[in-house]
């Protein structure tokens, strides 16, 4: 997944955002963000759409992330908790390390190589 | 899930269109009140322009052909059935949640949590790890706050004791019992005729 980075018109909120779900879905073990079974889990980036993200802003200039996201088949514990510093590095690699709140993730899918049994 | 959902805005909907008739309905009776009298702006006035008697006598014909002896009224009947099966839907639409509840494991400053499907997923992939088991179901139930059940029913072999099913299992899942917080509920049964061990 990646979005084109817009140099101008996005707030540092959607710029986050894009920052957050990128290292996300980079990380191994990751399938992809997912929007939900609503499509509520979304932020607008300029004309596009980030599925699988919700940045809210937390006060003091910073902006929580929530990343939903489907994963593959490995240990969902052991990804999640590597996850955040992923995002934390990323966001500090784009000088937005410091408008990083808290970051939660949420595993709504998973993928299984062989698709799962009906 | 979008059942819920359409329910909800049928909800939101009707709930629109009845208050727009409350509006619509107060302002007339406030406007009618102006005047006393039989005409004018006046509430005999409106109940005249609304026909309201004549609807009077059309509703008590139609009550008391209802109460009437004799075969039942199919068509009344109907109606008031399908009335009753909306009425219950919309209450669908207001008190069942569409957010599903998440299980949650403790993390750092931020949240990690799984929906239950996911979950279930994994640990039927991970259960499927344990010796003598041929198949899986898992189910996940999260709790009210944290944690929450986890129900694995396991098919195994002929060879295989119940106990040592169980047991099996329930090693295979500690990992992620223990992460989110999850109590585990194994049962097993012999698997059919053509299963294969895993």
């Amino acid at each position: 997944m990646s979005v084109a980075q817009r140099a101008g018109g996005v707030t540092a909120r959607a710029e986050l955002a894009r920052v957050a779900l990128e290292a996300a879905v980079k990380a191994r073990g990751v399938a992809a963000g997912n929007a939900g079974p609503d499509g509520r889990y979304v932020t607008a980036y300029g004309d596009a759409t980030l599925a699988g993200v919700v940045a809210a802003a937390e006060g003091e200039g910073r902006f929580s992330v929530d990343l939903f996201l489907t994963a593959e088949l490995v240990p969902l514990l052991a990804l999640g908790a590597r996850l955040p510093g992923a995002v934390r590095e990323a966001a500090r690699s784009q000088d937005l390390g410091e408008r990083l709140g808290s970051v939660s993730v949420t595993f709504l899918d998973v993928e299984h190589p062989l698709g799962w049994p009906s | 899930m979008a059942f819920v959902i359409l329910l909800r805005g049928l909800v939101r909907l009707l709930g629109f269109l009845l208050l727009v008739v409350l509006a619509v309905t107060g302002l007339a009776l406030t406007a009618f009140c102006i005047q006393g009298g039989e005409s004018g702006l006046s509430l005999p006035a409106l109940a005249e322009t609304l026909r309201l008697h004549e609807l009077r006598d059309n509703v008590e014909s139609l009550l008391s052909e209802l109460e009437d002896t004799g075969p039942l009224d199919l068509l009344p009947a109907l109606l008031g059935l399908g009335l009753i099966a909306l009425a219950l839907a919309l209450l669908l639409g207001v008190f069942v949640p569409t957010r599903e509840r998440l299980v949650s494991a403790k993390s750092g400053d931020g949240r990690l949590a799984a929906r239950r499907r996911a979950l279930g997923q994994v640990a039927g992939a991970l259960a499927e790890r344990g010796g003598g088991v041929t198949s899986i179901k898992a189910k996940v139930k999260p709790g009210r706050r944290q944690g929450g059940k986890i129900k694995v029913r396991a098919d195994r072999t002929r060879q295989t004791e119940p106990a040592e099913a169980k047991r099996s299992v329930q090693e295979q899942l500690e990992p992620l019992c223990d992460g989110f917080g999850l109590t585990t509920k194994v049962s097993t049964r012999l698997a059919d005729r053509g299963s294969r061990v895993q």
